[in-house]
């Protein structure tokens, strides 16, 4: 199960990698905020990941923490985004 | 058992990592959004899923579910506002049309 947690782990860690270029290379609001959204996503997945490598394996009420955060910020920016007139 | 946690593991974060190259790959916004939807329900839904598997019956396993339940009605519901906001700007509707 370690090796299995831990492979997974690496290939998450490189899906985010590349999530984190296509947030620098956006060059549309839009995407940035949908970049922000899949960053969020998959380092709940990977606190999930980690919990189950490690010794202490409270990590589920930080990984719903998170998710909630994400999710409020996603939609506080998107309230602000909508009014505004967005310039290219 | 070892090996469906195996399985289940190793193809939800396959297809996050695809979610992710089709999100650099596709060249319009909406394709791209369809590309991020993939990541958050069914690569959470494999991951959750095999987790669960892993922890047996117990509290964990509970607050597991309750995170893939929030996140599916979460991630679901941030996209499609962030569709509708792309559909409000003037600029971007005219740019689908």
């Amino acid at each position: 199960m370690s090796e299995i947690s831990m492979l997974a782990i690496l290939i998450l860690s490189i899906a985010l990698v590349i999530s984190i270029f296509r947030f620098i290379t956006a060059n549309e609001i839009y995407t940035k905020i949908l970049t922000v959204n899949l960053i969020g996503t998959k380092i709940v997945l990977l606190i999930l990941l980690v919990g189950t490598v490690s010794i202490e394996k409270d990590f589920t009420d930080i990984a719903m923490v998170y998710a909630l955060i994400n999710f409020i910020s996603t939609i506080v920016i998107l309230k602000y985004y909508e009014d505004k007139e967005v310039s290219k | 058992m070892s090996i469906i946690i195996s399985i289940l593991l190793i193809t939800g974060v396959l297809t996050a990592l695809i979610g992710t190259i089709g999100c650099f790959r596709f060249d319009n916004f909406l394709a791209r959004t369809h590309a991020a939807s993939v990541v958050d329900t069914f690569s959470t839904l494999l991951i959750i899923l095999g987790l669960v598997f892993h922890y047996g019956l117990s509290l964990f396993s509970l607050k597991l579910l309750l995170i893939l339940v929030f996140l599916y009605i979460t991630g679901s519901t941030a996209i499609h506002a962030l569709t509708q906001a792309f559909f409000k700007n003037s600029e971007t509707r005219e740019e689908v049309k």
